[in-house]
């Protein structure tokens, strides 16, 4: 459902991201993972049209994203790593919105909506302007709005940041559940045990380059005897 | 005091354009920085000092002295207080930084005076340049001495002091004793009201009730008696003593005038010690909305067009952010009441009555010249409200949102651009049409001044819109920050103002000097600004595409 070709990012004379390639397949869960300023925002960025590659090629779920990007995007369902956005509007306006752009019918809409919203407690607050909410109930918001139009391919960075246990969890059970129905879930995180208890694969990288792609099985396999932590520090430690 | 410095270095810091936006059109800002200093800092300071040059002489023939620049002097500082209580409210209780500025171990009389004078620098650089502008005139009128020379430099740096003062005391003592204003949205209400307040008084004051009769005018200021003049003098006494220090070169009223701006900083920083930190705890941005049923709140979602949607969420974040709306929206609104207001004061004094009759008697000169002055209120009318030039900027933050929507840019351009189209005519139509029904003009002529004064608006916003696409300014603390720091808005004022000025030109010389008839004038017109809005149309829906998908942010 994600291809990533061969892309390359320079920003002036930084190459943030270096040639890397990766595939996120039906029913996967893909851990994204690496230490700060290691290109996974940019990765992510690209991902989801944000920002062109220098070269390569970025498919989702069957669609160029430099010629077809619009069909690409609204297969997207994407969480951006700040949910400070939009803040003059009222949940509900917020959620109309989105639900507008991503051609949202009435009905569904509708059950999107009372559904994502009860389920993280958001029902009582959907009437408030979102600069009332807190840092978390902004996050689960922002879930909400990415999960409305029902995306195949879940993009979302670091989209356990700010959210209480409850809603951490549940967040989890529906990114599980959403794979298990044949779709995509890509997602960076820092915190190894989540990758550890959700992702059918991981993607360790590092200056823009991918120094792990496979499962955290055989991750462990080649590391005998060593904890996930000690594994990750060892791949991304600079000399 | 080193904190001082260093904090004042910071916050002045923060309101630039980054490195990175700096280099991405640095040529570009050189030219049109050439453009705004030329066409709008230099031709604003002229008026300044003609106006202030014309009352002094006045003033000087009848045996009187500088009350022609104490009354420019006033009106300037009024300007700084109602533009500037808004700032100050933001800067002080509502800035994002106070969260990390607040646990660091300053005293609130350092952090308050630190980001006083970060908004009497960054904000009143325009004020400056009027200030001086007044003294230049001043000084042509009359003589120059040492001491002169010293106060007006002294003055055009200080004037500011006084005014922002007592929005400082005003808010200081407000956010300390009040509960119902620690929400942002209740500060810009009161700021609001407030401006609207004083512009009524402006309005009313400025003598447009005697027929704008400036011999009234010069005798009230000689005679020392307006009501204005009395009222201002006594809420900003320093301003005689700066104004006797330029005119009778007296060392002795520039101090007592330094004296009174050191009393009216140390009471704000007194009461900064006093009520500074209390009055800032429990600030919050936004009150939450009321409790409606779930029913009801189910039953007003509704389906809307992407295009309408996106057009929608534009117009809540411009009436909703109260930074945007005191900025934008509200002189589009408040333009039309003041100009009918201002018509209906003069009915009494029969000041349009000439115009009315030449008008309906046909007389082409008239007609000539409200067409024009259509075309000129339009355009500039659009280009002040900055709805346009601000449409990227105003995304901030998540400016990102517009990429990764599976909306194209071209469509969301249009949004922006319709947004700044439907704010800016409304008022200027309405008030058109009335104007029109006022001179009892014929169907043909309302349609032609409509559809001229449209055509303008459109021109102008996909103008400033393409300004905007070019270099945004995304980094920003505060909304009132993104257009007082924008470049953009500033530059597009300066273009819009050529184009008047070019369109008065041009068009002049055509019906003075080769005599074309009003009516092939106005077709021409239209034509003219046809074209030109088709033709930026096209350039923001092409090259503004280009610009914002090379953006990166």
């Amino acid at each position: 459902m994600i291809t990533f070709d061969k892309v390359i990012k320079k920003f002036d004379t930084v190459t943030a991201v270096n040639s890397l390639s990766f595939t996120a397949k039906k029913g996967e869960i893909v851990g994204f993972i690496g230490p700060n300023g290691s290109g996974k925002t940019t990765t992510i960025k690209m991902l989801t049209g944000i920002l062109s590659p220098d070269s390569g090629t970025i498919n989702i779920n069957g669609y160029n994203m430099a010629a077809d990007s619009l069909n690409a995007k609204m297969s997207i369902g994407y969480i951006a790593d700040n949910p400070d956005m939009f803040l003059r509007l009222k949940g509900i306006e917020f959620l109309s919105f989105i639900a507008d752009i991503y051609h949202v019918n009435q009905q569904e809409r509708i059950k999107q909506i009372e559904r994502l919203a009860g389920v993280f407690g958001l029902t009582d607050f959907l009437n408030s302007q979102m600069m009332s909410y807190s840092h978390g109930m902004r996050q689960k918001m922002m879930v909400i709005a990415a999960l409305i139009h029902n995306p195949a391919v879940w993009i979302l960075d670091e989209p356990l940041t700010g959210l209480d246990p409850k809603s951490a969890y549940q967040l989890k059970r529906m990114m599980v559940e959403h794979a298990n129905r044949g779709n995509c879930v890509f997602f960076s995180t820092h915190v190894l045990e989540v990758a550890e208890k959700l992702c059918h694969k991981v993607i360790i990288i590092q200056k823009g380059q991918s120094l792990y792609d496979g499962t955290l099985d055989n991750l462990k396999a080649s590391h005998p005897n060593k904890e996930l932590e000690k594994i990750f520090l060892e791949l991304t430690c600079d000399e | 005091m080193n904190n001082f410095f260093k904090l004042v270095k910071i916050l002045i810091k923060t309101t630039e354009l980054t490195t990175e936006e700096k280099k991405r059109s640095k040529v570009f800002y050189i030219i049109l920085g050439v453009v705004a200093v030329c066409c709008i800092m230099i031709p604003a300071a002229i008026i300044v000092g003609a106006i202030t040059y014309a009352l002094t002489t006045a003033m000087v023939s009848m045996g009187g002295d500088n009350q022609g620049l104490q009354l420019v002097l006033h009106i300037i500082s009024l300007f700084t207080f109602v533009f500037g209580l808004n700032v100050i409210f933001n800067v002080f209780y509502f800035s994002e930084d106070l969260q990390h500025l607040m646990p660091l171990p300053i005293k609130p009389s350092v952090l308050v005076g630190a980001k006083f004078t970060y908004a009497l620098l960054s904000e009143n650089i325009m004020q400056f340049i009027l200030v001086a502008g007044a003294f230049a005139g001043y000084v042509f009128a009359t003589k120059l001495g040492f001491v002169t020379v010293i106060s007006a430099f002294i003055g055009v740096i200080t004037l500011p002091i006084v005014p922002l003062s007592y929005c400082a005391i005003i808010c200081l003592i407000v956010m300390y004793c009040t509960k119902f204003i620690k929400s942002k949205n209740n500060v810009s209400r009161v700021t609001i009201a407030t401006a609207f307040i004083i512009l009524a008084f402006l309005i009313f004051g400025s003598g447009c009730i005697r027929g704008f009769d400036i011999t009234a005018v010069i005798n009230d200021l000689f005679a020392g008696d307006g009501g204005f003049f009395t009222v201002m003098n006594t809420i900003l006494p320093h301003i005689q003593l700066l104004a006797r220090g330029v005119s009778n070169n007296d060392i002795l009223s520039l101090l007592g005038y330094l004296l009174i701006n050191g009393v009216f900083v140390s009471v704000f920083l007194l009461l900064a010690k006093i009520m500074y930190f209390k009055g800032v705890a429990g600030v919050t941005s936004t009150s939450c909305g009321k409790q409606i049923s779930h029913k009801k709140l189910i039953a007003g979602i509704k389906v809307n067009s992407p295009l309408k949607s996106y057009i929608k969420k534009e117009f809540i974040m411009l009436f909703k952010t109260p930074a945007f709306f005191l900025n934008c929206v509200s002189i589009n609104l408040l333009f039309p009441i003041a100009l009918t207001v201002i018509i209906v004061l003069q009915q009494e004094t029969g000041l349009f009555n000439p115009w009315i009759q030449n008008y309906q008697r046909g007389d082409s000169t008239t007609h000539f010249i409200i067409t024009i002055g259509i075309v000129v209120l339009s355009l500039l009318l659009t280009a002040v409200n900055t709805i346009a030039s601000s449409s990227i900027t105003r995304e901030g933050k998540h400016f990102a949102f517009m990429k990764y929507i599976p909306l194209d840019i071209k469509a969301q351009l249009n949004a922006k651009a319709l947004t700044s189209i439907i704010i800016s005519s409304i008022g200027l139509l309405v008030f058109i049409f009335v104007g029109c029904i006022y001179l009892n003009a014929n169907f043909l002529s309302i349609v032609s001044y409509m559809l001229i004064s449209l055509l303008s608006v459109v021109f102008m916003s996909y103008m400033g819109l393409f300004m905007d696409t070019i270099n945004p300014k995304l980094i920003w603390e505060d909304e009132i920050n993104a257009l007082r720091g924008n470049y953009n808005v500033f530059f597009n004022m300066a273009l819009s103002m050529i184009i008047s000025l070019l369109v008065c030109g041009i068009f002049y010389i055509l019906f003075v000097f080769v005599s074309v008839d009003v009516t092939f004038l106005s077709a021409s017109l239209i034509i003219l600004l046809t074209a030109t809005s088709i033709l930026f149309y096209k350039i923001c829906t092409t090259k503004g595409v280009i610009n914002i998908e090379k953006t990166q942010f």
